[in-house]
C-alpha cells in the first residue's frame, strides 16, 4: 500500500487517502491473489484511480460483477447495480464521509475511478511514474 | 559557454580577479625571502606589474563596451575597409545612382515579383558594386548605411560595416530612451534588455579556429549582421515595450566563400531584444560540429529576418505569409554573392516551419535540406512531402517528446507525420525548446546534415502516446475545436487557449478539468452555439476514456501482465471512467440542474473543480434519487 509523504511523495506502507484504502481493500477481497495497483488518472487531478487483476482468474465479467456488488456492500458501500450485464459493467458506490466513483469491470480485471471526499488528502496521491502497490501472485 | 562574447561584466571579474593575484604577490615575496629563497621568484615582481597593466587594459575595454561610441568610419575600419572617401563625404553620388538601379527593379505593373525579381535586383546591385572600389563601396555604405546594410547583392563586408553603423545608431537612441525610463517602468526590463542585446552586437566575439598548422587558436572577431532594421515589424507587447521587434540576421563563417551555407528560422516571439538566443544555436552548430572550433567551410546565417508573432497571434498565418515571401527573396537575393557550388540547407523551428513552409509557396527555390523542427503544420494542404513540390530537396523533421507545439498541430499536420519525410532522434532533447541543445540527438543530426555525414543520422518512429500520454488526445481535441470554429475566431482563440491546453500538457490538469477554461474562452470569443457545453463535454468523455484506457493498459503492461490483461484493464478503466464522467457531465451541461443538485447534495461531496462538481452529481445519484434497482445499506444523509 503506499501513502505519501509531506513532500508528495509516494511512502510504502500507508493509504494515501481513506478512499484508496477503502477500494483496494475491496479489490483485494474481491482478486485474494491478484494484483492491485494505483494508476494515474487522465480524467481530473482529483481523481482516485486503482486496478486490480489477476489473470488466473475463472469468473466472468458478469460473475465478477455480481462478487464486486456483494464485496462492496459487505463493506458498507452504498451500490446501484440494477442494470450490471455483459455489455454494461459498471457499478456506481459511494461510501459516505469517504467518497465514490465507478468500479469498471472486464474479466480478469476491475478498475475504479472516483473522487474522495474533501479533506481526504488530495493531491497527495502518487502521481505518474505510477507504482505498483500491493502485489501478490498465486 | 559556446559562444564567448566580450561582456563587460566577464572583463571587470577578470581584471579584480587579476588584481587579487598581484595583490598576493608581496606576501609570497615575503615568504620567499623569510625561507631565504628570494632569488627563485625574483620574476614575481614583474608578473604583478603585467597583472596590474592587464587588469586596466580590460577594465578600460570594459568600459567601452559599456557604452560602444563608434564613428561610421570605426565601423568601416572594423571590417578593414578603407575610409578615405567615406571622410570626403563621396558617398553620396553612388547612393543616388543606386537608387535608381532599385527604381528600375521596383515592383510594378508588369514588373517581376518574388524570389526571381529579387535575384534579379541583387544581381544589378552587384553588378554596380564590382565597378566600384572598396573605397567607393566603403563611402557609400556610410552615406546611406540603412540602405546599404540591408541590400541584396551589396558585398556582404559592406553590408556588415553598414549595419554596425546601424546598430551604433540604434544603440545611441535607445540607451538615451532607457536612461529616462523608471526602473518600476513596466517597459524598463525589455528596454534594457534590447539595449544590452545592441551593446553585444557592437561588442567583438571570441571566435576559436585552426591555425594553418593545425593548432587551436583563438581571435576576437567583429559580429557579422547581414541584416538589421531596428524599427521593422509591429510592438509585439506594447506594454512592456516602446520599440518594434525588428529584424537581425547575423552571419558566422565566411558567407562568400563558405561551401556549405546555412539559412536558420526561428519561430514565435523572435524579437530584436532575445536575437542572441537565437543566435547562439547557429554558433553551436558550427563550431562543436568540427572538433568544437569553426568550420572555414561552413557559414550560417541566423535570419531573423521576419516579424514574428508572439504567442497570442501564432494561430493567424497572417505573419507567415509575409515571412516566408520574404525569406524566400532573401535566398533568392544572396545567391548572388555566394559560391556558385555552394550548398544551401534551412533549419527552420517552430512558426518557423511554416514561415519556410510559405517561402516555398512563394518560390523558393535551390535549397538542399530542408529540417522542420517543433512544427504547428505547414499550412492548409500541405500534408505530405510531395505536396511541397520540392523535387530536389530533402526533407526531414523533428519531433521531441511533449512538443507542445508540433501536438496541438495550430496550422496543419505534423510534418514529423508527412508521408516521404525524414523523422531524425532527438533523444536527449525536450519539449519545443531544445532542439538546438548541445549533445542532443537531434543537435548531433542537425550537425550531420550540416556537414554532410547523412551516413550518420539517427531516426525516430515513436508514436505520439510513445512520446507522451495524452498527446494524441490533446491533438483530437484541437482538431475538434478547430473544426466547430471558424479560421479567423480560432486564430484569435489561440492566445486563450494555449495556456489552458499546455497545463494538461504538464499535468496540471486533466482531461476535464479543461471543460470549464474552454467553455470560458468559446463563452468569450461567442462560440458557444457553435461548441456547446453538452458536445464539448460529450468529446472530453470520449477523449478521457480513450487516455484513461491507454494508461492502464501501459500501467498493467509495466508491471509484467500479459497484454490480454493489459487490455482487460484498460477497457475496465474506460468503462469506469466514462460512467464516471457520463451522468456528471451531463449534469453539468445543465447548468441550473446541477446548481440545483448541488445545493442538495453539497455536504455529500465537495470540491472545487468542476469534475468535483460533477461527482457530486453522482453522489446525488446515490442519495437523492434513490430509485429501484439501487441498494442503499444506509439511510438518506441528513439534511
Amino acid at each position: 500500500m503506499t501513502g505519501a509523504a509531506a513532500d508528495g511523495k509516494p511512502v510504502e506502507g500507508e493509504p494515501s487517502h481513506e478512499l484508496s484504502g477503502e477500494v483496494r481493500a475491496v479489490l483485494r477481497s474481491l482478486f485474494p491473489g491478484g494484483t492491485v495497483l494505483d494508476v494515474p488518472s487522465g480524467i481530473s487531478r482529483e481523481s482516485v484511480a486503482l486496478t486490480a487483476y489477476d489473470e488466473a482468474e475463472g469468473r466472468t465479467t458478469v460473475e465478477i460483477t455480481g462478487d464486486l456488488a456483494r464485496q462492496l456492500r459487505g463493506c458498507g458501500w452504498a451500490v446501484a447495480d440494477g442494470s450490471a450485464d455483459a455489455r454494461n459493467t459498471g457499478l456506481y458506490a459511494a461510501r459516505r464521509d469517504v467518497g465514490g466513483g465507478v468500479f469498471g469491470v472486464e474479466a480478469p480485471a476491475v478498475t475504479f475511478h472516483g473522487i474522495p471526499v474533501r479533506g481526504q488528502n488530495r493531491g497527495d496521491r502518487p502521481t505518474p511514474p505510477f507504482r505498483r502497490t500491493d502485489t501478490s501472485t498465486r | 559557454m559556446v559562444m564567448v562574447l566580450a561582456d563587460p561584466e566577464m572583463l571587470d571579474r577578470l581584471a579584480k580577479s587579476m588584481d587579487r593575484k598581484a595583490g598576493e604577490i608581496p606576501r609570497l615575496k615575503a615568504r620567499a625571502n623569510t625561507l631565504q629563497a628570494g632569488g627563485e621568484v625574483s620574476g614575481l615582481t614583474a608578473l604583478a606589474a603585467w597583472l596590474g597593466v592587464t587588469a586596466r587594459e580590460l577594465r578600460s575595454r570594459a568600459r567601452t563596451l559599456r557604452s560602444p561610441s563608434e564613428s561610421r568610419f570605426d565601423s568601416l575600419g572594423a571590417f578593414d575597409l578603407p575610409d578615405t572617401l567615406a571622410r570626403q563625404g563621396k558617398g553620396r553620388g553612388p547612393a543616388a545612382e543606386l537608387k535608381k538601379i532599385l527604381d528600375a527593379h521596383k515592383d510594378g505593373p508588369g514588373a517581376h515579383r518574388g524570389a526571381d525579381a529579387a535575384e534579379r535586383r541583387a544581381q544589378a546591385v552587384k553588378k554596380y558594386f564590382s565597378g566600384l572600389s572598396r573605397a567607393e563601396q566603403a563611402a557609400l555604405a556610410a552615406a546611406d548605411p540603412e540602405l546599404v546594410g540591408n541590400l541584396d547583392g551589396v558585398p556582404s563586408e559592406i553590408r556588415f560595416a553598414a549595419n554596425r553603423m546601424e546598430i551604433q545608431e540604434a544603440f545611441n537612441e535607445e540607451s538615451a530612451y532607457l536612461k529616462d525610463l523608471a526602473k518600476d517602468d513596466p517597459r524598463y526590463l525589455r528596454t534594457k534588455k534590447r539595449v544590452d542585446t545592441l551593446r553585444r552586437f557592437m561588442s567583438p566575439r571570441v571566435m576559436e579556429k585552426k591555425d594553418p598548422g593545425g593548432r587551436r587558436v583563438t581571435v576576437e572577431v567583429p559580429r557579422q549582421f547581414l541584416v538589421f532594421d531596428a524599427d521593422y515589424g509591429t510592438v509585439g507587447d506594447p506594454k512592456s515595450a516602446s520599440f518594434a521587434d525588428g529584424r537581425v540576421a547575423e552571419v558566422v563563417g565566411d558567407l562568400e566563400n563558405a561551401k556549405k551555407v546555412l539559412l536558420r528560422v526561428p519561430g514565435v516571439t523572435s524579437r530584436l531584444d532575445g536575437f542572441d538566443e537565437f543566435a547562439q544555436g547557429g554558433y553551436d552548430l558550427v563550431r562543436a560540429g568540427y572538433g568544437k572550433v569553426e568550420d572555414p567551410d561552413t557559414a550560417v546565417i541566423s535570419w531573423q529576418g521576419y516579424d514574428a508573432p508572439e504567442y497570442g497571434d501564432s494561430l493567424d498565418p497572417e505573419k507567415a505569409v509575409a515571412g516566408g515571401k520574404a525569406l524566400a527573396e532573401f535566398r533568392s537575393g544572396i545567391s548572388v554573392n555566394l559560391r556558385k557550388d555552394a550548398r544551401v540547407d534551412i533549419f527552420a523551428h517552430s512558426y518557423g516551419t511554416l514561415v519556410t513552409a510559405k517561402a516555398i509557396q512563394s518560390g523558393l527555390k535551390n535549397v538542399d535540406n530542408i529540417v522542420f523542427m517543433g512544427s504547428p503544420g505547414l499550412g492548409p494542404g500541405i500534408n505530405s512531402v510531395a505536396d511541397l513540390h520540392m523535387p530536389g530537396t530533402k526533407f526531414y523533421a523533428m519531433r521531441a517528446p511533449e512538443d507542445f507545439v508540433s501536438y496541438t498541430e495550430g496550422h496543419g499536420k505534423d510534418p514529423a507525420d508527412f508521408k516521404g519525410i525524414t523523422r531524425l532522434a532527438t533523444d536527449r532533447s525536450h519539449r519545443h525548446s531544445e532542439y538546438y541543445k548541445e549533445d542532443s540527438e537531434s543537435m548531433n543530426n542537425l550537425q550531420r546534415i550540416l556537414f554532410g555525414d547523412t551516413k550518420e543520422l539517427t531516426f525516430e518512429h515513436t508514436t505520439l502516446d510513445e512520446e507522451m500520454m495524452g498527446a494524441q488526445e490533446l491533438r483530437m481535441l484541437v482538431a475538434f475545436l478547430r473544426a466547430k470554429v471558424p479560421p479567423d475566431v480560432a486564430n484569435k482563440m489561440g492566445r486563450d487557449l494555449d495556456p489552458i491546453l499546455q497545463n494538461k500538457i504538464s499535468g496540471r490538469a486533466g482531461m476535464t478539468d479543461l471543460i470549464g477554461p474552454i467553455q470560458g474562452v468559446l463563452d468569450k470569443h461567442q462560440m458557444l452555439d457553435r461548441v456547446t457545453p453538452q458536445e464539448l463535454q460529450k468529446e472530453l468523455v470520449a477523449l478521457s476514456g480513450s487516455l484513461t484506457y491507454k494508461q492502464t493498459c501501459k500501467a498493467v503492461e509495466e508491471i509484467g501482465a500479459p497484454a490480454w490483461v493489459a487490455r482487460a484493464a484498460g477497457g475496465s478503466a474506460m468503462l469506469a471512467a466514462t460512467k464516471l464522467l457520463d451522468p456528471a457531465s451531463h449534469l453539468v451541461a445543465k447548468g441550473m440542474e446541477l446548481e440545483r443538485l448541488m445545493n442538495d447534495v453539497g455536504d455529500l461531496f465537495s470540491g472545487d473543480s468542476l469534475m468535483a462538481d460533477g461527482v457530486r452529481t453522482v453522489g446525488a445519484a446515490f442519495d437523492l434519487l434513490n430509485q429501484p434497482g439501487w441498494s442503499v445499506p444506509y439511510g438518506r444523509s441528513g439534511r
